[in-house]
């Protein structure tokens, strides 16, 4: 089964392996659409994981697997 | 954590790192649209300058937010909510303050609206848009901070569009 990650800068999301764009943070590997996003994320990564919690409640941006 | 406000970390480019502390340190409080409320999105000065459409001596030295709530005029807001920017202080159409608009760009760096978007599902029943930008994004070519009034990548709206219109028609991801 197909693993769904989610860059949490603009919301997009696809199955795991198809973006290039990774940033590691506090242990974890999240994926991004674009070098612009995953550039928003290393700036202030904990404001977006907050704004991605907030709008995708209970949604896992980059579940192992 | 520490809070800070000196800086504009999350969508200041390169240089305009002020602030002392490593990013992931930074904890803000969210920002209020002083009219509705709704929580603002962060936005760097490039993106309000180039989008206002009045006398850019109206820009402060502030941090400005972006309030995609659709039932409110605003679009910019500063930070301590004293300075707004409404849809008609603003170039550009505002994607998200037109919920039910068929010719307002979702994509403004490649020009998609979720009229061109119905239009290829209908001829096609397939959409190459989210493939088309992103090969656009891999070109160099999007400028997100300086043509979308939100400052940021279009992507996510652009699929839930596609996701939308495609339901609409019945269509099948």
């Amino acid at each position: 089964m197909a693993v769904i990650v989610y860059d949490v800068v603009c919301g997009m999301h696809t199955e795991k392996g198809n973006w290039t764009s990774q940033a590691e943070y506090n242990g974890k590997t999240y994926y991004f659409c674009c070098d612009g996003c995953k550039s928003a994320f290393e700036r202030s990564p904990e404001y977006h994981l907050q704004n991605f919690a907030e709008e995708h409640p209970g949604v896992d941006p980059s579940p192992e697997g | 954590m520490e809070d800070c406000s000196c800086c504009r970390a999350d969508t200041a480019g390169a240089g305009e790192m002020a602030c002392q502390l490593p990013p992931a340190a930074v904890k803000r409080t969210p920002a209020l649209c002083p009219v509705t409320g709704s929580k603002g999105k962060r936005v760097g000065q490039t993106t309000v300058k180039a989008m206002l459409a009045v006398s850019l001596a109206a820009i402060r030295d502030a941090d400005y937010f972006f309030c995609a709530d659709p039932d409110c005029p605003v679009v910019y807001f500063s930070a301590d909510g004293l300075q707004t920017f409404t849809v008609d202080d603003v170039r550009e159409r505002v994607f998200q303050k037109e919920p039910q608009a068929e010719d307002v760009f979702v994509c403004y760096c490649f020009r998609h609206t979720p009229a061109s978007i119905r239009q290829e599902l209908l001829e096609s029943g397939t959409s190459t848009v989210v493939e088309a930008i992103t090969a656009g994004i891999r070109a160099g070519q999007c400028g997100c901070d300086i043509r979308n009034p939100q400052g940021s990548c279009c992507l996510g709206n652009v699929n839930a569009v596609v996701k939308s219109v495609r339901d609409g028609m019945g269509l099948r991801s």
